[in-house]
């Protein structure tokens, strides 16, 4: 059975995607090893999360389809350049963000958040903070989003291009850790 | 020392086939001297047309592309310094038009306004050609040398503070209203560029 990183570049490819324009997270670490790999596939690094929407609006425009990957905290980073080039501009974008701080199915945000009073570091609670408000955030912005489990749930890529073709708007896909291999 | 028209005017002479990318004060000026429409202008989010600009070379090999920035615009997105020779788009130009100040709000001084060396940082992020200009005969010189030549290349253009194009004002409004930059911002802009790309098919591999 492929690994959740192997059955997302497949979709990638699906989708046509040539460019993989990231800020590298270690949530998808996996994943940007196997595109560095990949000979159909250009990766382009940049140093802020904003510069990758930038840049891949440059790309779209260009006529090189392509998708961004951050974690949720550069998302937050990058709300401006989402909102001028993919609402504004209407820009079609898909957004694979790593959601750190991830709350669980079952949770409710409050409880994470009390779960996570006085803990320190992975779980402590400006984490949880960042993983509640990473939907929200979303909702906010009227993203549309879905949350990528494992590889079972990697034809939500596909979802995601065809939800941002057809509505010429941004849609993330969120992704928790995945395995290496 | 050149003015911002000046500059963008002499800019204009020289491009033939390049799609251009810019923002801020330049977006005032560049629709009335600009014989193309193959023009992107937008001021949000401020920083992005060097990224902009880089992610169409990257797709679009074949066609050149200029990137006018401002200094204020580039102060907020150093990153690109670093980003740009990293991608290494052969086809992109990114011309700075440094005056120290934001214009559009009624000339205020940029933090460090006369001691940011944006030459100096390019060639400690890594551009292997990078030229800086302070006077019109020095841009003229220069233009001809590098438009064919492989990139990406940083220009440094010293300019004068803007004239007053302050947003708010009935000028910015009647500039901001003039027909070719109504075409040129924001989708319309997008548009057009591709429109004008697709016009220029990507040679067979």
């Amino acid at each position: 059975m492929a690994s959740t990183a192997a059955a997302i570049l497949d979709e990638l490819r699906k989708n046509g995607v040539k460019y993989y324009v990231t800020v590298p997270d270690s949530l998808s670490r996996p994943l940007f090893e196997l595109c560095t790999r990949d000979e159909g596939m250009t990766v382009v690094s940049v140093c802020h999360e904003a510069d990758a929407v930038s840049v891949a609006a440059g790309l779209h425009i260009g006529g090189a389809t392509n998708v961004i990957v951050f974690e949720n905290s550069g998302f937050f980073q990058a709300i401006e350049a989402v909102r001028a080039f993919g609402i504004d501009m209407e820009l079609p974008m898909v957004m694979l963000i790593g959601w750190v701080g991830r709350v669980k199915a079952n949770q409710s945000a409050d409880d994470a958040l009390a779960e996570s009073v006085g803990k320190r570091g992975a779980a402590g609670t400006h984490v949880t903070w960042q993983g509640v408000m990473t939907p929200q955030l979303l909702d906010t912005l009227r993203i549309p989003h879905a949350t990528l489990e494992s590889a079972a749930g990697a034809p939500l890529i596909s979802w995601a291009f065809r939800k941002a073709g057809e509505t010429r708007q941004p849609v993330a896909v969120l992704m928790d850790r995945m395995e290496a291999h | 020392m050149m003015t911002l028209e000046e500059a963008l005017q002499t800019l204009s002479d020289y491009r033939t086939d390049e799609v251009v990318v810019t923002t801020m004060s330049g977006n005032l000026i560049w629709p009335g001297v600009s014989q193309s429409d193959a023009d992107l202008i937008f001021t949000a989010p401020m920083g992005g047309v060097p990224g902009t600009a880089t992610g169409i070379a990257l797709a679009r090999p074949d066609v050149p592309v200029w990137a006018i920035n401002g200094d204020g615009s580039a102060a907020m997105y150093l990153s690109y310094f670093i980003n740009i020779p990293a991608a290494a788009p052969k086809n992109l130009i990114y011309f700075l038009m440094n005056n120290s100040e934001w214009g559009l709000i009624g000339h205020v001084n940029l933090p460090g306004a006369g001691r940011v060396d944006f030459s100096g940082i390019a060639r400690s992020s890594g551009w292997d050609s990078v030229h800086s200009v302070g006077s019109l005969p020095d841009l003229k010189a220069l233009l001809p040398r590098i438009v064919k030549a492989p990139g990406p290349i940083f220009v440094n253009l010293e300019v004068e503070k803007a004239m007053e194009l302050q947003a708010g004002t009935a000028e910015y409004a009647r500039r901001m209203g003039a027909p070719k930059a109504a075409r040129s911002y924001g989708k319309s802009g997008i548009a057009n560029v591709r429109a004008y790309l697709a016009g220029m098919a990507l040679p067979a591999k």
